[in-house]
């Protein structure tokens, strides 16, 4: 995909030219993106009619669930833009997402974790992993906020709607309640990961209601 | 960067490779790595598996269609990054 057809679907996903699986696809994301709660059945349905199976839309949220929270860590932590974006794309290109995980993970090429995930059947064991695991980070959150302030609650708030609203006060803030630079950061991943979790778990009560009220009529038959 | 120390968080060899990845590729995005090495066990290694296999290893979109997905997300969250 060229550079310029990428930046016209990001201006308008919903151009005549556009796949209509992907303009579909787009359309659930931008509503699990911006409006969660309101992900339905319905948006289910509409995703069908267009030819998507399950597991089709199951990658779609597992996607829009890995932005989620990137895009929260890296906007409240006001990462850097990058001065050239070709050298990510090649970093990402040359190493993968896996090689980036650590400095060790640049020198193997596929390890057996990552492997082991790939393996997996997409709309079973990978997205209820990922769930548990945002929901593990997110759990963090909480206590935090319990143990904490208004600041906490503040930054936790921030990092889920706004996280580009995140600055040096509120971590100044916190840590006039003793927290250190490892406390914020891991709040802010809580919160992110929170802010992930929310939109996966919205869009898979959108996608596995069916699949429930068949279960329990199965049950109720037996 | 508004955690400002991450970097000086980091082990000896995690900043010695952060160095010559200064030196080989300039414009790398510092900072996600920076973030990922800081919180390995938590954040690093796990999400980076689960990002790989979702965007590289499933497959009904191609690399290319989920890149695009997951850039229409970022674009909506206002993220430049």
């Amino acid at each position: 995909m060229g550079n310029g057809f990428v930046s016209n679907v990001l201006r308008d996903n919903r151009r005549s030219d556009l796949d209509s699986r992907l303009a579909a696809i787009l359309s659930f994301a931008e509503k699990l993106t911006l409006f969660p709660e309101a992900a339905k059945a319905e948006d289910i349905t509409i995703l069908k009619s267009e030819g998507l199976s399950e597991s089709a839309i199951s990658e779609g949220i597992m996607v829009v669930a890995v932005f989620s929270l990137i895009t929260r860590v890296a906007d409240a932590l006001h990462f850097d833009t990058p001065s050239d974006p070709s050298t990510g794309a090649d970093l990402l290109r040359r190493f993968g997402y896996w090689g980036m995980a650590s400095p060790w993970s640049l020198f193997t090429s596929d390890p057996a974790i990552s492997r082991a995930l790939k393996s997996r059947d997409t709309t079973g064991d990978l997205s209820d992993s990922m769930m548990r695991w945002l929901e593990s980070v997110a759990s963090r959150g909480p206590v935090a906020r319990a143990s904490a302030s208004v600041a906490a609650r503040s930054l936790v708030d921030k990092v889920m709607c706004n996280p580009n609203n995140v600055s040096e006060r509120d971590v100044a803030e916190l840590k006039s309640h003793s927290f250190t630079e490892r406390m914020v950061f891991d709040l802010i991943l809580s919160a992110a990961a929170g802010a992930s979790f929310m939109r996966m778990r919205s869009g898979y009560d959108a996608l596995r209601p069916p699949i429930r009220e068949s279960v329990m009529v199965a049950s109720a038959a037996n | 960067m508004l955690l400002l120390n991450l970097e000086a968080g980091l082990g000896k060899f995690s900043r010695a490779v952060l160095h010559g990845f200064r030196f080989l590729s300039p414009g790398a995005p510092f900072d996600i790595l920076k973030a990922f090495w800081y919180r390995r066990t938590t954040f690093g290694e796990p999400f980076c598996a689960f990002a790989e296999a979702i965007m590289r290893g499933t497959p009904n979109w191609s690399r290319g269609e989920k890149e695009l997905l997951g850039a229409y997300v970022s674009s909506l969250n206002q993220c430049l990054f």
